[in-house]
């Protein structure tokens, strides 16, 4: 299996370092910034990626992207994460809300929501999780009843990142309370300042802004919001979020945190400890194994093959690569790793989350069971 | 072999009602709040319960127990997460004097330590708060005087001492002096931790003079200031026992209740199993930490105390990691109790000593104790 990068590739990766370098200066702590100041500065920086045609360059060339291999989204994934995500919410728009509108949206929807995704000018939040339907997320209780032209809105959203920064909610609701679950779920395109919309904090271990749950009480929206057939958006959205499974880089935030944890015993003079090396050694092990799987996957996209036991299989590796790291560095760096805003302890909150937001751990071991033992599972 | 079991017993169901009367985590939640994370009042009632005497001689207003109950205690403390300096005042402070003081140092300080008028601690450890680097404070003779300099690292409670027990430097000796936190040139650095139940500080020492009635120890110090880390080490074992018992529970509870795809999600196999390997890891912290406190002093006290600290520190992390990963989301909102102790796990797993330099102390003592060839 040959992972080599062509010279392209290189010099693309090369000329972004560069960009990134000169753009952003220390960037693990973005997330402690405060949220509004966090979100104009990732409208400020996405903006440039776009003048570069660095924001939606797998996209299709109608569609404001340039048709590019997703090798290119790939390398560009591993450098953002590496210095702090600064697109933040709008890595969702890029990898998987605009090809979901590319898929199933309509002539108009495509014109504005696209234009304006592939100019980096707008944030999203996506409203899936409910406080009763979290692994289960097709149990999703939030109702869109139809009335004339409009629909009319009720439920609540959990654990709906940037809500507070969004202008655009990617919302799941339930249009028809018959048969399979499944089959009564529509998606809605639906401006996060409509009336009737109440967005709160969910305070967590991670940073201020991380979450939030959103109230939807009588929401009126056009019947032009919804994208795609009624009632067919759960075969939409599981198309598009087989994509997200390796959207974030997380392997590659961690070997660089890693970087600075090997960087921080260096300059203790521990690294000829054989103890210390057997810690690094194995925790950057636990990151390039899920950084190879991820590259299976994108080998067997280009390839037109079905990559869905390697997705699987990375989104495990991924989680134990973030956990080891996070192993590493307490066990390493000691009391030391335990002040508030080290990297540690940004690592810290990094890793106990993996194993839950996205799809828990245990659910992603089904999936691969499924995958296994098909219906004798 | 289990002495005083009766009142082992009385003595948790009386330590474990007041601290949940007096600290469940709506108010825990409120001290850990302010600057200082104590409860004044509490602390005084600890005294009046007899918790701070325990095991210090009625010749010093102690009543003369053993580790036994003092383990009851701080596994009690463990489960609230009580932000009370009982380990520290007792186990460090009052340890420290009672091990390498003479019976003037015992009679000036125990007393009201034990009646909760001063409270105290110990600083054992190096700048970076690993027992095994070189201690980053130090004595030295001028003009007559012994002078005090250098930082002591990750001090737990330092912020609420009257006086502590500060391990330092003394030509090719430790020394083990009695430092007043109040005293010209001692600074309390505090810190902010990802433990937010918990306050510890660096203390910097600038030119502190230290009277010749401070000076503690005169025997071997330097296993003096081992044992007393020892002892730490087994106290925080047992504070990780009783904050696994109330992981169990509750991540039992939760997952008894929280239904997805119309079950229980206890009904899953994959969740069964998080259920049974965290009792596993709550049984066998609380039979090692256990066996270590009630085996102080005896012929395998050093190696029981090296396996219940390596032994309990990665499992009640490693239990906290699976209790969130029950509880999913909820698991780390702040609303929800688990990730206290999560994160309370993993500065126990660090203090006095991570579970490898525990793993070293074990192969140590067993290298020591097995005859050679």
């Amino acid at each position: 299996m040959h992972f080599d990068f062509s010279d392209d590739e290189l010099a693309f990766r090369k000329e972004l370092k560069e960009f990134l370098d000169g753009e952003l200066p220390v960037y693990f702590e973005f997330f402690d910034l405060p949220p509004e100041e966090r979100a104009e500065r990732s409208m400020a920086f996405v903006q440039l990626l776009s003048e570069r045609g660095w924001l939606t360059p797998a996209w299709p060339v109608e569609y404001g992207g340039s048709a590019q291999a997703p090798w290119q989204q790939m390398i560009l994934a591993e450098e953002m994460v590496a210095h702090g995500e600064p697109r933040t919410g709008q890595y969702m728009n890029v990898n998987w809300i605009g090809p979901a509108i590319i898929l199933a949206g309509t002539p108009e929807q495509k014109a504005y929501h696209l234009t304006r995704i592939s100019k980096g000018d707008v944030l999203w939040c996506q409203g899936f999780s409910e406080p009763d339907a979290g692994s289960d997320l097709a149990a999703l209780r939030t109702t869109a009843v139809r009335d004339g032209d409009e629909y009319v809105i009720n439920g609540e959203k959990i654990w709906t990142s940037n809500a507070g920064i969004a202008e655009f909610c990617f919302l799941l609701a339930r249009t028809n309370a018959e048969g399979r679950k499944q089959d009564g779920i529509s998606i809605f395109l639906v401006p996060v300042a409509t009336p009737g919309i109440e967005v709160g904090d969910i305070e967590s271990v991670l940073h201020p802004g991380a979450f939030h749950h959103v109230l939807f009480t009588d929401v009126r929206v056009p019947a032009s919001c919804r994208l795609g057939p009624e009632n067919e958006g759960f075969s939409i959205v599981r198309t598009l979020l087989a994509n997200e499974r390796t959207g974030v880089a997380r392997y590659h935030r961690a070997a660089g945190y890693l970087d600075r944890i090997a960087t921080w015993c260096a300059e203790r003079d521990l690294l000829d400890d054989s103890a210390v090396i057997e810690t690094l050694a194995s925790a950057r092990a636990a990151c390039e194994a899920a950084r190879l799987l991820v590259y299976q996957v994108y080998d067997e996209k280009t390839r037109g093959l079905d990559p869905d036991v390697s997705a699987w299989a990375y989104r495990t590796a991924a989680v134990r690569a973030e956990r080891v790291v996070n192993e590493a560095a307490f066990t390493l760096m000691g009391a030391e790793g335990l002040a508030r805003h080290s990297f540690a302890d940004s690592q810290f909150e990094w890793a106990v989350t993996a194993g839950v937001a996205g799809g828990s751990y245990e659910m992603q071991l089904n999936s691969l069971a499924r995958v296994l033992l098909g219906s004798k599972g | 072999m289990e002495p005083n079991d009766e009142l082992a017993d009385e003595l948790r169901a009386s330590t474990r009602k007041a601290l949940d009367d007096r600290m469940p985590t709506s108010v825990l939640r409120g001290v850990i709040d302010t600057d200082d994370r104590f409860d004044r009042g509490l602390y005084a009632l600890a005294a009046d319960l007899g918790w701070l005497g325990l095991t210090l001689p009625e010749s010093v207003g102690g009543v003369g127990g053993t580790w036994h109950e003092l383990a009851v205690v701080i596994e009690e403390l463990g489960r609230s997460m009580a932000p009370l300096p009982v380990v520290s005042s007792v186990v460090l402070g009052a340890g420290a004097v009672l091990l390498a003081g003479d019976d003037d140092q015992q009679q000036r300080l125990l007393p009201d330590l034990a009646g909760g008028r001063t409270i105290a601690t110990a600083a054992l450890t190096a700048a970076s708060g690993r027992p095994a680097d070189g201690l980053t404070a130090r004595l030295e003779r001028r003009d007559g005087a012994v002078v005090l300099s250098g930082v002591s690292g990750f001090v737990t409670d330092a912020h609420l001492a009257t006086w502590m027990v500060v391990a330092a430097v003394d030509g090719a000796d430790v020394g083990l002096v009695v430092v007043d936190a109040a005293a010209p040139g001692v600074r309390i650095e505090r810190l902010d931790t990802t433990d937010v139940t918990r306050r510890l500080a660096h203390v910097h020492f600038d030119g502190v003079v230290i009277e010749a009635v401070d000076v503690l120890g005169g025997g071997d110090n330097v296993e003096m200031r081992r044992e007393l880390l020892r002892r730490a080490g087994v106290a925080i074992a047992l504070d990780s026992v009783g904050g696994l018992g109330r992981v169990v529970e509750t991540t039992v509870e939760y997952v008894a209740e929280r239904e997805q795809f119309g079950r229980k999600v206890g009904s899953f196999q994959a969740v069964k199993h998080h259920c049974a390997n965290l009792l596993i890891l709550s049984e066998t912290s609380r039979v090692a930490a256990r066996a270590a406190a009630d085996g102080i002093g005896g012929a395998r006290w050093p190696e029981w105390a090296a396996v219940a600290s390596s032994y309990c520190g990665d499992a009640y992390t490693e239990a906290t990691r699976i209790a969130v990963q029950c509880f999913g989301g909820v698991g780390f909102t702040w609303e929800y109790d688990i990730h206290f102790f999560m994160k309370r796990a993993r500065l126990s797993q660090q203090l006095f000593g991570n579970p490898t330099h525990h793993r070293q102390l074990l192969v140590d003592e067993l290298r020591f104790a097995t005859p050679v060839g």
